[in-house]
């Protein structure tokens, strides 16, 4: 009787652990195929959406094999349906738990038809939430990935995730994971920041570029900012871990440029509200090295610090006020995260504003105040003498 | 005495007595008769010896020669003392002593002493005269050291009697024969510090080793089987080595010694799982150097258990725990290998071991052979052939030589490495876990004579760690005495097996 016990407690336990934990699917890894990224366009006539998958093979190369991807465009209804139909013409499942980037194409941005892929994204089991999300600059988005003259051992969607993992070297553009779209989506008042990418002819090849970025005013994009705008986006946005910056400064009649590379920088947006008027005080500090003098004068020395540091503060503050205009008189989006910081600091007004937030924004009074951090001009003091 | 004297070995009628040992030792050629008198024929007497077994020159000067030089001129003989006569007067030998009993004389025949028996009186005299050649006491062959003795026990109970003696010079070092093995009779000692001992272990041994009933002991190994706790669990519950230092330090700790005449490996109880991480060395060198070396093993423990079903796991349920470019190279590596990976993996680590089985009971001139065929055929050919991936080669080798840093674990390595790559091969790293966690389970429910299996590493504090995942420095760890043993006993558990 006891043995009997003891054998139906083991049974039931073992069962409970195959029914219940769900860890069963057994899968060779050679039987998987592997989707490294995948751009989304919407056919105008059919409406449909095609699918460009852009899939890892192994290629024979010599005596070894190497790996390389293989480019399947399929359509359907919906991005699921496309998914499924890539077995179609592949024999492998696909598999996304390694898929690093996400295209969508202009239309579909503009139009607003993002939100089905990504609630796919955010749903399906396999899919991360932290794939990058580009929007394309060319007409669609398949033809990034599928572009003609592709080496087989190239896969372009890692090098894209690379280049946008780089950004902080950069600062020209904007990095969005899927989850962070989705968080911004969600949040009241503010809008996504999403960046573009675009293909160039060089030495007759055609690659592609990240660059700029999308506004978006909620699931929909509604602008886009070249890399200077995209920039100063970020500012506010507190995003901007690195990049160069050009000065240029008139110091005792001469004209000189001057490279600063910014090692970091540290944004604060204070919301008040002064005579029932809401204000934002948006403060940026930057620490920044002196990269490179073009010989024409001496910026190292005290005095011309001082005019190259101002200049600096100058510069980012008109950038900063350039978009911030564009943003309140062009495209009406709260891509800088000012609800947010009102949610945050003064949570009783935006009771009072969240109803009319888009006209409070569009009317806000903001107050950008820059200090610029010399911190050194790396590895040599003085500037290269150039002889009589 | 009276019982004995019934059995009626030796009698006094000098012929019958003979020839009841001929019946005795009928057909066995090796058993010699002596029989010769004294210069003034007061005193007949016989001695029996097996050939083989005894030093010639002993009986010889210490037996014959007095005897026959002796005169029986004297009070005792003429009373009819002979034997107490020769013993006390006569015979130039170390250890003798009187016996009656038929058993003990045929026992000590045969384990080379010498019985002399007189006419007209009863009993006999067994002297000692064992000469068998025995092997020198050698350098250790299984548990080499760089720093430390390199003397090991050979086959011979006496010499490894002697070589525990020597490094203990301590009279509460305690020896206790006895002898097991109806046929066999083999002699085995048991050993322990009586002040350090713990009384309960000590009984439950005897009484362990009282209950064995088995005709032959060629092997401590026997021993061992016999009288372990939890006797189906690869696990075990008694320690075995063949150096002298280790059991000093073992008996020193409070364990309890068992020396098997025919083996050079000693037995220890209680073994506690810790003690397969431990090895002298450790105590011989820099502690830090120890304590590195001990995390090695605890290490090398996990990697050789868990690196197939981790794998397994992961390359077939958890693809997305990969990072992307190690999934890319193993999807490269595994393209056109025609087996699931487990059936790779298997097979892999079943060559593995029938290669290292070839290599321990191969020739050592040829053992060559076994390394080129295993390394370059098996391991090269193979992965050109796409008959198996290299990354699966890379964790087989990794297995195998984590598995050669525990040598004593080969069998528990081998047996949970299975039970871990099935539960994986079904449930993935749920399964593996699942696993981990019913081994511990099991594992800790272990005892040894009384003893926690997994006593000091359940708990990570001070007192537990100084011997256990570090090798504290003597000056650190003396202050707290080393009778681990008394210490950790759970009395009442005592005898349950």
């Amino acid at each position: 009787m006891k043995n009997l016990k003891k054998g139906l407690l083991i049974l039931i336990t073992v069962n409970n652990i195959f029914l219940s934990s769900g860890c069963w699917n057994y899968r060779e890894i050679n039987s998987l195929g592997i989707v490294a990224g995948f751009a989304v366009d919407k056919d105008p006539k059919t409406n449909h959406f095609i699918l460009t998958t852009e899939v890892i093979d192994t290629l024979k190369r010599g005596e070894g094999e190497v790996v390389g991807s293989r480019v399947y465009q399929t359509e359907g209804e919906t991005v699921f349906d496309a998914v499924r139909d890539i077995l179609i013409k592949k024999s492998e499942k696909s598999y996304f738990a390694h898929t690093k980037v996400l295209i969508v194409s202009k239309q579909i941005a503009e139009s607003g038809d993002i939100v089905p892929i990504i609630d796919f994204i955010n749903r399906d089991p396999e899919m991360r939430e932290d794939m990058k999300l580009l929007v394309s600059h060319k007409e669609t988005a398949g033809q990034i990935l599928n572009r003609p003259g592709k080496r087989s051992d190239d896969i372009i969607s890692f090098t894209i995730e690379q280049a946008v993992r780089y950004e902080k070297f950069i600062a020209k553009y904007p990095t969005t994971d899927v989850w962070e779209f989705i968080d911004e989506l969600a949040a009241e008042g503010s809008s996504p920041f999403v960046p573009s990418i675009d293909t160039s002819v060089e030495s007759d090849k055609e690659v592609f570029r990240v660059f700029g970025g999308y506004a978006f005013k909620k699931q929909k994009a509604v602008a886009w900012l070249n890399s200077l705008e995209s920039r100063a986006a970020k500012w506010f946005r507190n995003e901007i871990k690195g990049g160069i910056m050009q000065v240029q400064i008139e110091a005792e009649g001469v004209k000189s440029r001057t490279d600063l590379e910014m090692f970091g920088s540290k944004t604060k947006i204070k919301p008040i509200t002064k005579d029932e008027k809401l204000i934002m005080n948006v403060y940026v500090e930057i620490e920044a090295g002196i990269a490179s003098l073009d010989g024409k004068k001496d910026n190292l020395n005290a005095p011309n610090r001082q005019i190259l540091q101002k200049e600096a503060e100058q510069k980012v503050r008109n950038d900063m006020y350039k978009v911030l205009n564009m943003a309140q008189k062009e495209f009406k989006s709260d891509i800088f995260g000012f609800s947010g910081a009102v949610q945050r600091e003064l949570p009783g007004e935006w009771k009072k504003i969240k109803k009319n937030w888009n006209e409070e924004f569009e009317n806000l009074q903001v107050n950008i105040d820059v200090k610029v951090n010399l911190i050194g001009s790396a590895t040599s003091p003085k500037p290269i003498k150039i002889g009589e | 005495m009276d019982v004995s004297k019934a059995s009626g070995a030796i009698t006094g009628d000098f012929n019958k007595d003979i020839q009841r040992l001929k019946d005795i030792f009928k057909d066995d050629q090796t058993v010699v008769y002596r029989v010769f008198s004294n210069k003034d024929n007061t005193i007949n007497c016989c001695i029996v010896f097996v050939d083989p077994m005894v030093d010639k020159g002993t009986i010889n000067e210490h037996i014959i020669e007095p005897i026959m030089e002796s005169s029986g001129n004297n009070d005792e003989v003429q009373n009819g003392n002979v034997i107490r006569y020769l013993s006390k007067n006569v015979l130039s030998s170390n250890d003798i002593e009187m016996v009656f009993d038929e058993g003990q004389i045929v026992t000590n025949i045969l384990f080379g002493n010498t019985l002399l028996f007189c006419e007209g009186t009863e009993g006999g005299l067994v002297i000692d005269t064992k000469g068998w050649k025995t092997r020198s006491v050698e350098a250790p062959q299984v548990e080499g050291v760089v720093r430390g003795p390199k003397e090991s026990f050979n086959e011979s109970i006496d010499t490894n009697l002697c070589l525990i003696r020597r490094k203990i010079c301590s009279p509460q070092l305690k020896f206790r024969y006895r002898k097991i093995g109806s046929t066999t009779q083999t002699n085995i000692c048991i050993c322990y510090m009586e002040n350090l001992v713990s009384k309960e272990i000590l009984d439950e041994l005897y009484k362990r080793l009282n209950s064995i009933s088995i005709d032959r002991i060629l092997e401590s190994g026997y021993i061992e089987e016999l009288i372990k706790d939890h006797p189906g669990s690869p696990f075990n519950t008694i320690g075995n080595t063949e150096r002298p230092d280790v059991i000093a330090a073992k008996l020193l700790e409070g364990r309890i010694a068992i020396v098997c005449d025919g083996s050079p490996f000693v037995l220890t109880v209680p073994y506690l799982f810790i003690e397969y991480f431990q090895t002298n060395e450790d105590y011989y060198d820099n502690y830090f150097y120890g304590t590195l070396n001990r995390l090695i093993r605890f290490f090398s423990f996990f990697l050789s258990t868990s690196i197939p079903a981790i794998y397994i796991a992961i390359l077939t349920y958890h693809q997305e725990m990969i990072p992307t470019p190690l999934l890319l190279s193993i999807a490269v590596a595994r393209e056109g290998v025609p087996s699931p990976t487990v059936v790779e993996a298997v097979v892999m680590l079943l060559i593995f071991e029938v290669l290292r089985e070839a290599g321990t009971r191969l020739p050592k001139n040829i053992g060559q052979t076994v390394s080129i065929i295993g390394g370059l055929v098996l391991g090269d050919a193979a992965v050109k052939a796409s008959m198996v991936s290299a990354p699966m080669v890379i964790i087989v080798a990794t297995t195998g030589i984590c598995s050669f840093v525990l040598p004593k674990m080969a069998s528990v390595i081998i047996i949970v490495r299975i039970i871990f790559i099935a539960a994986a091969t079904v449930l993935g790293l749920y399964g593996y876990i699942f696993a981990a966690i019913g081994i511990s389970f099991y594992m800790m429910s272990m005892k040894s004579f009384g003893v926690d299996y997994m006593a000091k590493l359940s708990l990570i504090d001070k007192d537990n760690i100084t011997d256990t995942a570090i090798r504290a420095p003597w000056w650190f760890a003396e202050k707290k005495p080393k009778f681990i043993i008394k210490k950790l006993l759970k009395y009442k558990e005592v005898g349950k097996r």
